[in-house]
């Protein structure tokens, strides 16, 4: 914050709107505030290049972004920053998707020329935010360190598996023990995710890299299903080939684990400058009630037993949404799932 | 019997590599980079596996300063991070290993490093 109060910048392509948020943001008594409006979302990523802000009103439809897309590229190109999501009544869902994918809060137009009301909802904005940022700087921080005692842990079992007979006791108890140690690993490796995440720290290694091939290698791997495989050959775009692979195990270990023992289908297409993968089982299908809150983080559907964090689809959303593209989710009860990733190709197009 | 040098901030995973290694290879072990620069320099190795996360001189600021030195090694560095690739960039090392290990893995990985080596 500088002397001359908080500095906000008003995302906002109608002249009206804008002149009345910052209005009620100069009548406030307690805060003072300092305002730049944007009227693009390009103006406004410009902006936050050029100087730093404490918070942002965004307003999603603007002349160059709409929807969700527009927080999305906000929040990449300044991950630590507060918004304020500036909705009409005929949009308030989509404000609420937008909170939901990571947006501090939300209000109505039209009903912020209270005195304080939208000064206090920016004032909040930035603190939620900050103790967001804590909270994942704390997981990100404790799993590190968690890391280093499972590995020497890890090393030991190891050392003792081998040294000990074929078929021994000893070997199995080892054997158990490092199952475990590595099912402790996996659930580190979400959380120290989860706070990169949230944090807008994933750092994304681009190659070219074939999907078709990537999936065949991921369901080679995997013997407990039949998994069908369908694809394009090649499909090729420069993504994280190790975060990509993420995103496939953790959607086919879904598919696995609810599919109810059927075949699963994966599907891989290349149109355009898109790829397609499609992963489809025919289990026992998520709750309608659970459905809207899938890729949300520590999530789990009670009633379909899942167990866990909750964190295998939320990681892969994140990592679908770094790459820019999308997933979604089709389904139905007793019928199953199907989970669809787009995926721009980047420069490989 | 070819000689690896280990560096690692944590002496538990020191002594537990030295326990899985040194059936096969000659092992010694340093608890800092610079600790391992001055052994570097008194002595000859074949190999060193060296951590990325370390107070002082992390891994990637070891590779550098060996070069200085003019120190030809292979080197293979060890993270907990999966973005190893990424903060690796600029330097040249022989691979990277992941932590919590994998003793098949780590061990083919030394053998191909130590195989490729000018007998």
């Amino acid at each position: 914050m500088s002397d001359k109060g908080l500095k906000v910048l008003i995302v906002e392509d109608s002249a009206s709107d804008a002149f009345l948020l910052e209005q009620a943001l100069s009548g406030g008594r307690s805060w003072r505030f300092e305002t730049l409006r944007a009227e693009r979302l390009s103006d406004a990523l410009e902006a936050l290049r050029r100087e730093a802000f404490d918070v942002v009103l965004l307003d999603l439809t603007l002349p160059d972004s709409r929807g969700l897309e527009s927080f999305a590229r906000l929040r990449r190109e300044a991950p630590a920053l507060p918004v304020v999501i500036l909705s009409s009544n005929a949009d308030e869902r989509l404000a609420l998707q937008a909170v939901q994918a990571g947006a501090q809060d939300y209000l109505m137009k039209g009903q912020v020329h209270g005195p304080d009301v939208l000064a206090r909802s920016v004032r909040h904005a930035i603190e939620r935010r900050r103790a967001d940022l804590s909270r994942d700087e704390a997981l990100s921080i404790a799993s590190h360190e968690i890391k280093t005692p499972l590995t020497g842990l890890l090393l030991e079992l190891q050392g003792i598996r081998r040294e000990a007979d074929a078929g021994s006791v000893l070997r199995s108890r080892a054997e158990r023990g490092l199952a475990e140690g590595r099912a402790l690993e996996q659930l580190v490796d979400e959380l120290l995710d989860i706070g990169r995440l949230a944090a807008g720290r994933l750092v994304l290694d681009r190659r070219l890299l074939d999907l078709a091939a990537l999936v065949r290698e991921v369901v080679r791997s995997r013997l407990e299903t039949e998994i069908r495989v369908a694809a394009d050959n090649p499909v090729v775009g420069r993504w994280d080939p190790l975060r990509l692979r993420q995103v496939l195990v953790n959607l086919l270990s879904n598919a696995v684990k609810y599919g109810g023992g059927k075949p699963v289908d994966v599907e891989v297409s290349g149109p355009d400058g898109l790829a397609l993968l499609r992963v489809r089982d025919r289990g026992i299908g998520i709750s309608p009630e659970f459905l809207h809150r899938v890729f949300l983080p520590f999530e789990r559907d009670v009633h379909a037993g899942g167990d866990g964090l909750g964190l295998g689809l939320y990681i892969a959303r994140s990592i679908v949404e770094a790459h820019g593209g999308s997933i979604a989710v089709e389904s139905r009860r007793d019928a199953g799932s199907i989970f669809t990733v787009r995926l721009p190709k980047g420069e490989a197009a | 019997m070819k000689r690896i040098l280990v560096v690692d901030d944590h002496p538990a995973i020191l002594s537990g590599l030295r326990s899985v290694l040194e059936p096969r290879y000659a092992v010694a072990t340093a608890l800092n980079a610079f600790q391992a620069l001055r052994l570097l320099e008194s002595e000859d190795f074949d190999l060193v596996l060296v951590d990325l996360l370390m107070p002082g001189l992390d891994g990637v600021g070891f590779v550098r300063a060996a070069e200085d030195r003019r120190i030809g090694i292979p080197v293979l560095l060890m993270s907990a991070s999966r973005n190893v690739a990424v903060h690796a960039k600029g330097v040249r090392v022989a691979g990277v290993v992941r932590k919590p290990f994998d003793l098949d893995e780590l061990e083919a990985t030394i053998e191909r490093v130590l195989g490729s080596l000018p007998a």
